[in-house]
């Protein structure tokens, strides 16, 4: 088994396709296309620069708030970029004994800058920026873009899937799905299987400051389906958890912060715990990264009883094994992209729970809580962590992946 | 994993030393069926006091049928440990079977509701679903909280007859007033 996933980690694709190097019929066929296109570089919000054409029709249309895509294409592929990702567009100068039809550039060339300034003045590209030997698909320099920057074990990072992609995580007896409404908004299916005693579901709406800084805020509750049966007649809802975090990095190194409030209703009447989430992911190869999630549980209520508000502490640490997105909407089922590397991701890993349990005792009359200030220490683990995630729904390319 | 240790250090678990001493009720509060006023039975001023430890041993000829009977427990405030049990050594928090005040029964019935209808129409006094809950905060304060469902009964041609009742909860604390 272990020899197993060590090779799934430095497993190369199974069927390479470069898809960064056209043949010369390949080129013919670019040369055709760029009939009525004009060469541009682009820069994103994320730093990254991509120098390719664009329809001539499709840029004279084009604003910074502009909702319609840009049909960006580069190296025989083409991309559909919102608006919200481009920084500038700048169009340049391409050498004529390359291509048959070329966009007029003159030295000033106009720069549409999304920011404060939406037409300025700007200088030539002179250097001619095209293929895949000079293009940095990936800032980090490896092959392909991290498909699963935007989870860690199991909390999220703030960092957003886009629109259409998904997943689906089996987290040893947990099943969860989680879908991408929008760019900024992903919502999140769960059960235990094969017995669905505990549910949840939750939504996720993030949003990217800065290229390398990304907050979100979610919410998510746990629910017992079937407690009508035995109970009241409706659903328990015993566990709502509402966050908000931060994260600090690109796709392959991150670090992420989350705070929010636990409504349990499990150990108490109904009580508020205040999580703190850190959590980090550090991509060390194609294949192979190393993610750490650990939480702390407090309880502020004990402190006015002048007691710890430490509750509990989950600390984990996980090999992840990444597979890639396709760039395109691939079949369901099929577990190997069409670049050759497996679809799905692994999380291999130890998890440890540590709290201190200070009983409590509810007045039955007045309804006043009263904690006990002895407490004893408890300790679980480590147990091991082992998460399985299909990953689905269209592969932002390189470059909107990193935004 | 250094700062996780450190938070678990700071644990403090109980120990049965810390229940030894004599502890004094107070603060009684209630809540009542409208017949049964314990505010004037049970007050600060009976100072009930109890010892927990190696007291007398239990008697458990104080239940008869699936009643008790409040006469026969009062050695019970000697020794809280022979009858109100703890989940582990180190838990802090503890059951009894019937509240602690019943252990002296004898000090306050004279003014309790059910013992005036016992004395005026000759039935029995009985105490059922009785229990009680309690929690060491610190070194010097336990906090109680307790239900129960006493009745006063006399034996009909159809059975038993109810003649008076006083059940609902109650909540007080013991402090802690020397050690041995």
């Amino acid at each position: 088994m272990v020899a197993w996933l060590i090779s799934l980690a430095l497993a190369e694709p199974t069927t390479e396709v470069d898809v960064q190097t056209a043949s010369s019929h390949d080129e013919e066929i670019l040369v055709e296309h760029r009939l009525g296109e004009v060469s541009v570089q682009i820069q994103l919000h994320n730093g990254v620069v991509l120098t390719g054409h664009v329809p001539l029709q499709q840029l004279v249309l084009w604003s910074p708030t502009s909702i319609d895509v840009l049909q960006f294409s580069m190296n025989g592929q083409t991309v559909e970029l919102q608006s919200n990702q481009i920084a500038s567009i700048q169009q340049i100068e391409i050498p004529t004994d390359r291509l048959e039809i070329t966009a007029p550039v003159t030295e000033s060339s106009p720069v549409i800058d999304v920011g404060t300034k939406p037409v300025v003045e700007s200088e030539v590209s002179d250097e001619y920026v095209k293929g895949s030997e000079s293009m940095n698909l990936n800032p980090n320099g490896f092959s392909f873009a991290n498909p699963a920057a935007s989870r860690y074990l199991y909390a999220p990072s703030s960092i957003g899937l886009q629109a259409g992609q998904g997943y689906v995580s089996q987290k040893l007896l947990f099943t969860s799905g989680v879908y991408a409404l929008t760019d900024n908004a992903t919502m999140l299916v769960g059960t235990l299987v094969p017995f669905p005693l505990v549910s949840v579901l939750g939504a996720k709406v993030s949003k990217t400051l800065e290229p390398d800084l990304h907050v979100s805020a979610g919410v998510e509750s746990f629910f017992l389906p079937f407690s009508g049966l035995t109970g009241d007649g409706g659903i328990s809802v015993p566990v709502t958890i509402g966050y908000a975090g931060v994260t600090k990095g690109d796709l392959d190194s991150h670090i992420s912060v989350s705070t929010g409030v636990i409504y349990e209703t499990i150990f108490s009447n109904g009580n508020f715990v205040y999580p703190i989430m850190v959590a980090g992911h550090h991509r060390m190869s194609d294949r192979l990264a190393i993610v750490s999630e650990n939480w702390m549980m407090l309880n502020t209520d004990k402190i006015q009883d002048g007691l710890s508000p430490y509750l509990a502490s989950i600390n984990s640490v996980a090999f992840r094994l990444i597979g890639q997105r396709d760039a395109n909407m691939q079949i369901f089922g099929q577990l190997i992209s069409d670049n050759g590397y497996p679809r799905y991701t692994w999380d291999i890993g130890l998890i440890v729970l540590n709290g201190a349990q200070s009983e409590s005792l509810i007045d039955p009359i007045t309804g006043e809580t009263y904690y006990s200030k002895y407490s004893s220490s408890y300790g679980i683990g480590p147990l091991p962590w082992v998460d399985y995630t299909w990953h689905f729904g269209p592969a932002r390319t390189e470059q909107s992946e990193a935004e | 994993m250094m700062i996780w240790a450190l938070i678990l250090g700071c644990t403090t678990p109980f120990s049965n030393t810390e229940s030894e001493g004599t502890w004094v009720q107070s603060d009684f509060q209630f809540d009542l069926n409208r017949d049964c006023d314990m505010n004037i039975v049970l007050t600060d001023a009976l100072q009930l006091s109890y010892q927990f430890g190696d007291g007398e041993a239990v008697n458990d000829s104080g239940y008869w049928g699936y009643s008790l009977d409040p006469d026969m427990i009062g050695s019970y405030k000697n020794n809280l440990w022979d009858y109100c049990s703890r989940s582990s050594s180190d838990s802090a928090a503890f059951t009894c079977p019937m509240p602690l005040f019943l252990a002296h029964y004898s000090t306050w019935k004279d003014n309790f509701f059910l013992e005036q209808v016992s004395a005026e129409r000759g039935c029995q006094v009985s105490f059922y679903s009785a229990s009680e809950e309690g929690l060491f905060i610190d070194q010097r304060t336990v906090r109680l909280g307790s239900s129960f469902y006493a009745s006063c009964e006399i034996e009909s041609g159809d059975g038993y007859q109810e003649l008076g009742l006083c059940a609902g909860t109650v909540s007080s604390k013991l402090t802690k007033i020397s050690t041995p």
